[in-house]
């Protein structure tokens, strides 16, 4: 955007006052007084107007008022700017009533084109939000600096750091000013919010075709489960009709056998009725043939035959009795005299009835132990005679050497052995084999003799101790060898005698022992058989006499045990004997009785059995009499039955019919001919009855499903319909779903954009700030910082090398800084879309020569090479000589002098009435009173 | 000499569901159907022909209603006594709920109701063998029991190793002659085409049998047509321009009558305004029926200018262009719509669904 023309009628202290205003750099300069900063205020007025809404607050009617010209009554102006597209609008804004009347036109096709931005009240025509794409705050903060309020980029009145950051964002949206990002994600929000529906909605395009098709679906589903019902239903009657015909065909064939069956019984009746006449007739022959025996006393048979079976049963048991009774009976003779026999051995045994026959266990064994006690005593004897026998011999020798040599003990033998071998070494041939002879015999000897040479040498020992005890020198230490040699040889000698001694003395003992308990024995037995028997001199016949009166006595048990079995056998055969007979009386009692009662009844003599069997007889006649009675009236019965009612005329009439049936039958279906069945009639009834009643359900069945399966289908739509109507819906979710996710992707597309430009805009800032201060301050600051959430400016001080806050270091440096961020934010958004004139009042007051300079030359290169416009309006005269240096040929760049507002004519607007003056014609702006500029 | 009309594949009651035609007009297709029913008997008295033969998929059974079934038989009936022989195809096979198992047919009409060979004698030196399907789905080798093995569908080999002199069939839906010089078999296909991949005429078979042999010859049976187009719109600058193009096609008098698909192409202008809607109803009266118009243009934007734009819709225009190259050939109409209706939201455009 670029202003290309200002014209006031009157604003605070300027009237009359119109500039063309540079392209580029356009300075105003003047003293104080001249109106610079009113011009700027003019220009923001005429841009954005006082008020921002359609009710006017007190500050906004302050600035207005503020302005309100000094003399002249038309408090108008105008203001002709062009956009990058090309087009080219004049605004024309009248402050003096509250209405503020506000028109904007097409400077190429004069048409007005003030509504189509919209129209509010108090002039609020929001062109500028829409061309430029900023608010007035936002245009003031970064495009408008004025006199004191460089450094107050936001702040009370001003916009805060996140205003800003969107008013950047919006720039960056899109080359349009009247659509930014955040609407066309509004707007996509809103299609996708009304023509496709979000999750909770109800009646949105979306969730309505899901109804749809949800509803299109069961209606399907509904349909399909009809029509398979109409299919079950369709196979159901095929099955029901196929069930009926083979139900017809069981029925015809059943009918038929019944009709045979009927048939066959009724001919079954007829036959009966002849058989049953036949009977009668005989049965009557037999009534009266027997009819003298029709009131034979056949009642009494019963009893009659009772008493003719006691006897004859009396009498078979008597004849199959009697020859047992006759066997016991001579058993009974026979025990009699057995009984009489014992009975005499029994008086003879009387005397050992008391003898104590319990004892003979004690007696028995005391006669063993005394028989033992006898035999070891004579082995003992024995053996003691053969002892006596072997020592007999030697008994002389031993009773000799014992007193010489059988008291040398073993120390005695240890000398004389000693003795033999010492002096007489020449003899030592003759020791060493005598030696040996000794050694040889001791060993021989010395085992048998051991125990008893042991005793006797301890006997002797005991001796010699206590001769040892005494203090002597024993005297077999000097007798000569020779002598040693015969005792040596003595004692082996007494060695081998002793023991043969000492044995038979040893036996001797043993046998006197044995004698005197064989003696104890046999007083034991003597003792105990005292009394028993009469004689104890022998010991062997009293014992014997012992045994046989113990036998008698057990003798006589047996026979008294003996006694008592035959008395009882005895008791029990008379029994018997004398029942019999009782019995043989009993049955010719009742044969007498018998007889007496059949002669009465028959009317005879004669034995019993030959009564009986004329009684017999006459039962029978009258037993064929009652049959022939009885007969006769159950034939009568059947009649009745098998007519049931009927004559045998009417039967032979339904045998007829039954016949035409059967005919029938076999003429409607010939392969029943022949048919037979087991089943009766009955049961051949009721099959047909079952079947019939199976048949008319069936064929109400049929019936039913018949007319259900017409109408079952009607009141639905075809499935065609449903299907094609499924189909659409289907489509139309589908595509309602991709025509939602697609602006999903859109809308969440753009809010990652509008991310990312936001993040992109401080850095952006940022760089230009490095670049700007580092040329203004000569390079002494070369880093800038801009914190995009507090607009805060930092730079990095070259002595430390710390980031500080701007504001902490001079105010030249200050005013460099947030001078430059204004123009950087105002560059940025210039970049991104419409150029934003930038419009500054001496923000230079704080630089000294050599940074204005800078910051000059740094403004010349934006206007140059970013095709910026600024209008700087300045009463600095190193800005002037700036220009005339730098700028003073250059067509895009201007100088405007003003002067101070007391009797001053602007130089801009002099000279356009010079120049209208000498061409005559009218000049644009008219003043009151029509007087011209 | 012996006349035999064969015709098969009518599909009575069918679901239009696949056109996406409004519902209207599938009734109105389905009631075509039935008028192609009544022009081939008219077709069949007008010939005189002896018989008047189907070769399967008279109707479709899960849709057929017993006003189909009557319908059927009362134009059968219009042809006694000259003899109708349907053999059930896999659509209206014969089985319990059929219409034909269900409803009384006129007594010329004789259906083949099993899969076994039925023979019915035309004439004296003709005899016509049939058999008809009891499922949905036939797996036996029906030619088997005629000295070939075959499996469905058939070759020409199995029929010409067969010892019928011709085959009568049906399932494919269009014209088939085989051979073409001498044919030996034929499918006639539909009478009227059923969709947009049946275009061009459609026919019934006339089979003439006579001293010399058999001969068949097709008749064009059908009334509806359907067509498709594709019209570029680049260079329009408005949508009368594209109503003008779509309103040319029907100066046509063939398209006038078809049933008619038109497809967009090109580069649309930036600010033309596309409503398909819009369009379709201010040209469907010009046709017989004008399906709904599909929009298969590029989008409007110069997606190179914009994505070098420093703005947040160069970002946007970016990130969905690198999300496109980055994505499955699946995802890129989505993602393309996704551009074309952000572009739309920055340019304060309406957003219509594509």
């Amino acid at each position: 955007m670029k202003l290309s023309r200002i014209e006031i009628q009157a604003f605070g202290c300027l009237s009359d006052f119109a500039e063309d205003i540079a392209p580029g750099l356009h300075i105003f300069h003047g003293p104080n007084e001249s109106g610079k900063s009113t011009l700027q205020q003019a220009v923001l007025a005429l841009l954005y107007g006082f008020y921002e809404g359609d009710r006017a607050k007190a500050t906004e009617n302050a600035a207005r008022h503020r302005f309100v010209p000094w003399k002249h009554p038309r408090y108008t102006a105008r203001l002709e700017y062009e956009l990058q597209d090309g087009h080219r609008y004049l605004v024309t804004r009248d402050f003096a009533g509250d209405d503020n009347p506000t028109t904007v036109s097409d400077i190429v096709t004069g048409r007005p084109v003030t509504d189509d931005f919209g129209r509010g009240r108090h002039g609020n025509v929001p062109f500028m939000r829409k061309q430029l794409g900023m608010t007035r705050r936002v245009f003031e903060s970064c495009a408008f600096v004025s006199q004191g309020e460089l450094l107050q980029i936001t702040g009370e009145g001003r916009v805060t750091p996140q205003e800003m950051g969107d008013a950047i964002i919006s720039l960056a949206d899109t080359s349009r000013r009247d659509v930014s990002a955040q609407k066309a994600i509004e707007r996509l929000s809103d299609v996708l919010r009304k023509q496709v529906g979000g999750p909770a909605a109800r009646a949105t395009p979306l969730p309505v075709a899901r109804n749809h098709l949800a509803a299109a679906r069961r209606e399907l589903e509904e349909i399909d489960r009809v029509r398979q019902e109409v299919a079950a239903d369709a196979e159901n009657l095929e099955r029901a009709k196929e069930q009926a015909h083979t139900i017809e065909k069981s029925i015809a064939r059943n009918h038929y056998l019944l009709c045979h069956t009927e048939l066959g019984e009724l001919e079954g009746r007829r036959n009966r009725l002849a058989r049953l006449d036949e009977q009668g007739r005989h049965f009557q022959q037999q009534l009266e043939s027997t009819s003298s025996f029709a009131e034979f006393p056949a009642a009494e048979r019963e009893e009659l035959v009772r008493a003719s079976d006691s006897v004859g049963e009396l009498r078979e048991r008597l004849v199959s009795e009697q020859p047992e009774t006759e066997k016991q009976r001579r058993r009974l003779d026979e025990l009699t005299v057995r009984r009489q026999s014992l009975a005499r051995q029994e008086s003879e045994l009387a005397r050992f009835r008391r003898y104590p026959a319990e004892r003979q266990p004690d007696i028995d064994a005391l006669v063993q132990h005394w028989r033992h006690a006898e035999t070891i005593y004579r082995e003992s004897e024995t053996r003691a005679e053969m002892a006596a026998r072997a020592a007999a011999p030697l008994r002389e020798e031993h009773d000799r050497l014992g007193p010489e040599v059988g008291a040398l003990s073993q120390e005695d033998v240890r000398m004389l052995t000693e003795r033999l071998r010492s002096p007489a070494r020449s003899n030592r041939g003759l020791i060493r084999l005598l030696l040996a002879a000794v050694t040889a015999v001791a060993r021989v000897v010395g085992r048998a003799a051991r125990s008893a040479a042991r005793i006797l040498l301890r006997r002797q020992a005991s001796k010699n101790s206590a001769s040892a005890r005494e203090p002597q020198i024993s005297p077999l230490a000097s007798i000569a060898a020779a002598e040693a040699s015969r005792l040596l040889q003595a004692h082996l000698r007494y060695l081998e005698v002793a023991p043969v001694i000492q044995k038979q003395e040893a036996e001797q003992a043993a046998t006197a022992r044995s004698l005197t308990n064989r003696d104890a024995a046999a007083a034991q037995l003597r003792h105990a058989l005292e009394g028993l028997v009469d004689d104890l001199t022998d010991l062997e016949s009293a014992c014997a006499q012992f045994s046989a009166r113990a036998s008698s006595r057990k003798q006589l048990d047996v026979i008294s045990s003996q006694l008592e079995a035959l008395d009882t056998e005895s008791e029990s055969l008379r029994d018997t004997v004398n029942r019999f007979m009782a019995d043989g009386e009993r049955l010719r009692r009742q044969e007498n009785q018998l007889t007496q009662r059949l002669t009465v009844i028959v009317g005879r003599s004669g034995t019993v059995d030959d009564l009986f069997s004329a009684f017999e007889a006459a039962c029978g006649q009258h037993r064929l009499h009652l049959e022939a009675v009885r007969s006769l009236r159950e034939i009568e019965n059947t009649l009745g039955i098998v007519l049931e009612g009927r004559s045998p005329a009417e039967l032979d009439q339904m045998i007829g019919r039954r016949q035409a049936e059967i005919a029938a039958c076999i003429a409607g279906n010939p392969s029943l001919e022949g048919a037979l069945s087991n089943a009766g009639a009955e049961a051949l009834k009721e099959t047909l009855a079952r079947e019939e009643r199976q048949l008319r359900d069936l064929e109400l069945r049929i019936e039913s499903l018949g007319t259900r399966s017409g109408t079952r289908l009607s009141g639905l739509r075809s499935r065609a319909e449903v299907e094609e109507e499924i189909q659409q819906h289907t489509n139309e979710v589908a595509a309602l779903e991709e025509f939602g996710r697609a602006l999903t992707i859109a809308h969440d597309v753009i809010d990652k954009a509008m991310t990312e430009a936001h993040r992109n805009f401080a850095p952006s800032v940022g760089r230009f700030l490095s670049d700007g201060l580092s040329r203004v301050t000569g390079g002494r600051y070369h880093k800038g910082m801009l914190d995009p959430a507090t607009f805060r400016v930092t730079t990095e001080v070259p002595e430390t090398g710390l980031l500080v806050d701007v504001d902490v270091l001079s105010q030249g440096t200050q005013a460099a800084a947030y001078l430059l961020l204004r123009v950087g934010l105002a560059q940025h958004m210039s970049s991104m879309s419409e150029p934003v004139p930038l419009l500054l009042d001496d923000p230079l007051v704080d630089l000294d020569d050599l940074r204005i300079d800078n910051f000059l030359d740094l403004l010349l290169d934006l206007v140059r090479d970013r095709n910026l416009q600024i209008l700087l309006f300045t009463k600095d005269e190193a800005t002037r000589r700036w220009f005339e240096r730098n700028c003073a040929k250059d067509p895009y760049c201007r100088i405007t002098h003003l002067q101070p507002i007391a009797g001053r004519v602007p130089v801009g607007v002099s000279r356009r009435v010079q120049e209208a003056a000498r061409t005559g014609e009218q000049p644009r702006l008219q003043m009151d009173g029509g007087s011209g500029l | 000499m012996v006349r035999i009309l064969h015709f098969a594949d009518l599909h009575l009651d069918r679901s239009f569901a696949g056109l996406s035609v409004a519902p209207s007009e599938a009734a109105k297709r389905r009631e075509e159907l039935r008028a192609a029913l009544r022009r081939i008997v008219d077709l069949a008295l007008e010939l005189d022909v002896d018989a008047l033969t189907v070769g399967g998929d008279l109707y479709e059974h899960e849709r057929a209603g017993p006003d189909t079934g009557n319908f059927i038989a009362s134009e059968f009936a219009r042809l006694a006594p000259k003899r109708v022989l349907v053999a059930p195809g896999n659509h209206d096979p014969y089985v319990p709920d059929s219409l034909y198992w269900r409803l009384e047919w006129p007594p010329n009409v004789h259906i083949f109701q099993t899969m076994s060979w039925e023979p019915v004698e035309l004439s004296d030196t003709l005899t016509l063998w049939g058999a008809g399907h009891r499922g949905p789905a036939v797996r036996d080798n029906l030619l088997a029991t005629l000295n070939v093995e075959a499996g469905r569908p058939f070759t020409r080999e199995d029929i010409e190793r067969s010892s019928v002199d011709f085959a009568l069939l049906g399932h494919y839906h269009e014209l088939r002659l085989r051979p073409q010089d001498a044919p030996r078999y034929a499918y006639p296909g539909s009478p009227e085409p059923l969709d947009f991949s049946e275009t061009g005429d459609h026919y019934v078979l006339l089979l003439t049998a006579n001293g010399q042999g058999l001969s068949c010859e097709p008749r064009k049976i059908n009334e509806v047509v359907y067509q498709t187009s594709a019209i570029d719109i680049t260079g329009m600058s408005t949508s009368d321009a594209i109503r003008k193009a779509i309103c040319a096609l029907a100066e046509d008098e063939a398209a006038a009558r078809a049933i008619m698909r038109v497809t967009l192409t090109g580069q649309p202008e930036s600010d033309l305004d596309l409503d398909l809607n819009a369009l379709l109803q201010s040209t469907h009266d010009r046709f017989r029926y004008l399906d709904p118009i599909i929009d298969k243009t590029d989008t409007p934007f110069d997606l190179e200018q914009i994505a070098e734009e420093s703005t947040t819709r160069g970002a946007f225009a970016r990130m969905l262009r690198q999300e496109m190259a980055d994505s499955p050939p699946a995802d890129l109409p989505v993602l393309q719509n996704a551009l074309h209706y952000g572009l739309r939201a920055f340019a304060g455009q309406e957003i219509r669904r594509r």
